[in-house]
């Protein structure tokens, strides 16, 4: 109802329990912890984040559809939770990498980009006639500052950096599955391996590379770095972040 | 008379081996009156990284300003001190948000940038003012007596000057051009960087 | 009954209470526990963190930066720290805001933000939304731990209502009536930074509900003035720097190692 106060969406619908609790991003929690389970793994020389690609139904092209999208050529993330409200995060967060590199000629560090992205769904629990964002975000990215970073974004708006995690369906068993596994020296390779394991763990169905997105994020030799300055070759920086394809995929799989 | 020569002045950067040098004259005028000849248009912006700011004189207290409200907030959200490389295209957007109302000023950058190997490499790059970069590998020039400073880095400038080398060379580009400009002059101060240390001397020139 | 007036934050209840609001500081009351101690020559604060685990980054606080893994304690400005307690990404607005308060105030002014303005402009921010707008409140306390030249070290309290005041000794979050009563007792007026240290630690070691005091747990700020330059110096521990602080304080308690006895 639109009036000159704003009328009902001039509420926040987000509001305090007794409990001092905000019950809406309760119930947002809720929703993430119904999408497929995506997880993310650290390693020395790079960052897995992998996620289920569950179709409704065997009609539906799956090509069609990403879960693990590009932002930046640095930053990618992965989701678990409603798909609508992933693609208008992953839209603001494209235009938030480009308003950075408008401003600094580069593209933000992993933890800047991911301070926009939380602070948007901050916005989301407090402003007026607006509910929170029904998913919890996986950010991997590569910045010289820090290397390999990985953040997990919660509808609250609150966000961590993890060695390992894991979100959505199979969450609690999945982070377990990765405390046990993980270690601070662990290479990139078994990182996509034990991903790949982690996954398997609670996968409903068949794991083929027509079922899973796996994006990758590497480490930059010196002669990349060079190649992105101005003077470079090409001036523009190699892309750190990739997501791998389905031939790729199979090989891990086959491993 | 373009208001860019109103206030008078000019600033010079160049690159040595492992370090950079910037300078600028001290003179401050109301056209043809000088007023000042203790006007600071050089300023720190990190450990590692100095601005010369040659144009109109209010714009260079703002400009100074402006930066500095920037660079904080980059330094504080980012938990690390800028690059050269960054801030310079932070002072292209920044003139770049004025481009139908600019500031008269054509900034000048000098510093030591980290190499991913963890060594630190000569950078200076100038804009004009709204803000077109220029990344030299020499020198960069701005301010009234430009035209001179050009003609003078040209003849005397050469590559891998060691610091105290580089300090004679800048020093006798900036004085000599200063004296063929009637805008520039009453003193000069040079800054020599270096990955560990700086050094800042103040020369006497002709006080006319 | 009281449930009609209380989703609205801008309405008063027939009591005459605003809901929310209290609502609010209930959340923070379950939240980990932040204390500042003002001393003499400088002010401490000190957190517990709430969000730990194996698998938890903390890379980025071992070099570099300044310090602190982010979750409690903030730089704000070159000569205030801000300790934080509540709903993380309502704090991480307030941070925000409060940091381009404090570079508002410079471009301005030309001089850091006085502690009290800047506990000021937030404040007055959290009261806006306490009166107009139907926006629910901030779900954060926080304490700032700063100095100016006209006051010199101050600490300062304020909570999601925008009300504020200035403290010797004080405590946010869970426990804090605990921690509170304790400061009470062993507060002194003259204390020394060196000594609101180790009595920070101690109530900290008493109040918080872990049973390990380490760098894992803990988070740790210390504001003091260079005795040189004459400016303020504010510094976030790393967490290298949080256990060697813990050993000298002779208060590293382990789950399997015996107690120690404080000093």
């Amino acid at each position: 109802m639109a009036s000159a106060d704003g009328g009902a969406y001039s509420y926040s619908l987000t509001v305090f329990s007794p409990s001092g609790k905000l019950v809406q991003i309760e119930h947002a929690l809720a929703a993430v912890a119904q999408g497929t389970t995506s997880l993310g793994i650290k390693a020395t020389n790079g960052i897995v984040i992998a996620t289920e690609k569950k179709t409704s139904s065997i009609l539906i092209d799956d090509s069609v559809i990403e879960k693990v999208a590009v932002i930046c050529p640095n930053i990618g993330i992965v989701y678990s939770g409603m798909g609508p409200d992933f693609r208008i995060l992953v839209t603001k967060a494209r235009k938030s990498a480009q308003a950075y590199w408008k401003i600094y000629g580069e593209y933000p560090p992993t933890k800047v980009l991911t301070q926009e992205i939380a602070t948007v769904m901050q916005q989301a629990t407090q402003s007026g006639g607006v509910r929170p964002y029904g998913v919890s975000l996986l950010v991997a990215g590569w910045d010289s500052h820090r290397g390999p970073s990985l953040y997990q974004v919660d509808p609250s708006g609150s966000f961590w950096a993890w060695k390992a995690s894991a979100i959505g369906k199979n969450m609690i068993n999945a982070k377990t599955f990765l405390e046990k596994r993980y270690n601070d020296d662990i290479s990139l390779e078994d990182a996509i391996h034990t991903a790949l394991l982690t996954l398997k763990e609670g996968f409903e169905g068949q794991m083929t590379e027509k079922t899973i997105e796996i994006g990758v994020v590497t480490v930059p030799t010196a002669a990349d770095l060079e190649e992105g300055k101005i003077g470079g070759e090409t001036g523009r920086p190699k892309p750190t972040f990739r997501k791998l394809s389905e031939e790729e995929v199979r090989d891990y799989l086959a491993l | 008379m373009s208001i860019m020569d109103h206030n008078g002045g000019s600033v010079i950067a160049m690159v040595g081996k492992d370090c950079v040098a910037i300078a600028s004259d001290l003179r401050l005028g109301d056209r043809a009156l000088s007023i000042s000849s203790n006007f600071q248009r050089i300023f720190p912006i990190t450990d590692r990284i100095y601005v010369g700011l040659p144009g109109l004189g209010t714009d260079v207290a703002t400009l100074r300003e402006r930066f500095r409200f920037r660079v904080n907030m980059y330094t504080i959200k980012e938990e690390r001190e800028i690059e050269p490389e960054t801030f310079a295209h932070l002072v292209s957007s920044t003139l770049y948000e004025h481009r139908f109302g600019p500031y008269f000023i054509e900034p000048v950058m000098a510093g030591m940038s980290k190499t991913p190997s963890g060594g630190y490499k000569p950078f200076i790059a100038a804009t004009d003012l709204i803000g077109c970069l220029n990344f030299a590998k020499d020198f960069v020039v701005a301010g009234t007596a430009s035209s001179k400073l050009y003609g003078v880095a040209e003849g005397l400038w050469e590559p891998d000057l060691e610091p105290e080398d580089l300090f004679e060379t800048i020093s006798q580009t900036l004085l000599n051009a200063a004296d063929r400009d009637a805008f520039s002059g009453w003193g000069a101060i040079v800054h020599i960087i270096t990955k560990d240390k700086i050094i800042t001397r103040t020369l006497k020139g002709r006080m006319d | 009954m009281a449930r009609r007036y209380d989703s609205r934050t801008t309405i008063f209840s027939p009591e005459g209470r605003l809901y929310q609001i209290e609502y609010a500081m209930e959340a923070i009351s379950h939240a980990g526990t932040v204390l500042g101690v003002l001393a003499k020559d400088g002010v401490v604060l000190a957190a517990e963190k709430k969000v730990t685990g194996k698998l938890l980054d903390l890379s980025s606080a071992k070099d570099g930066g300044y310090g602190g893994s982010g979750e409690k304690i903030y730089l704000l400005n070159s000569n205030v720290i801000g300790g934080v307690a509540g709903l993380t990404a309502d704090a991480n607005s307030l941070v925000n805001y409060a940091r381009t308060a404090a570079q508002r105030h410079l471009l301005q002014y030309n001089e850091d933000i006085p502690v009290e303005l800047l506990a000021q402009r937030l404040c007055d921010m959290k009261q806006g939304y306490t009166q107009f707008g139907g926006l629910r409140p901030f779900g954060v306390s926080l304490l700032y731990a700063g100095y100016d030249p006209h006051y010199q070290f101050q600490l300062y309290h304020s909570d999601p209502s925008g009300n504020y005041s200035g403290w010797k000794a004080t405590c946010i979050g869970a426990n804090n009536g605990t921690a509170q009563s304790l400061l009470k007792q062993e507060y002194k007026d003259d204390i020394l930074v060196k000594d609101a240290i180790g009595l920070v630690l101690r109530t900290m070691s008493k109040t918080m509900d872990s049973t390990t005091l380490n760098s894992e747990k803990l988070e740790f700020a210390v504001l003091t003035l260079d005795p040189e330059t004459k400016r303020p110096n504010a510094k976030i521990y790393r967490p290298a720097e949080i256990d060697a602080l813990l050993l000298s304080e002779g208060l590293t308690k382990q789950d399997d190692d015996t107690e120690m006895k404080a000093t």
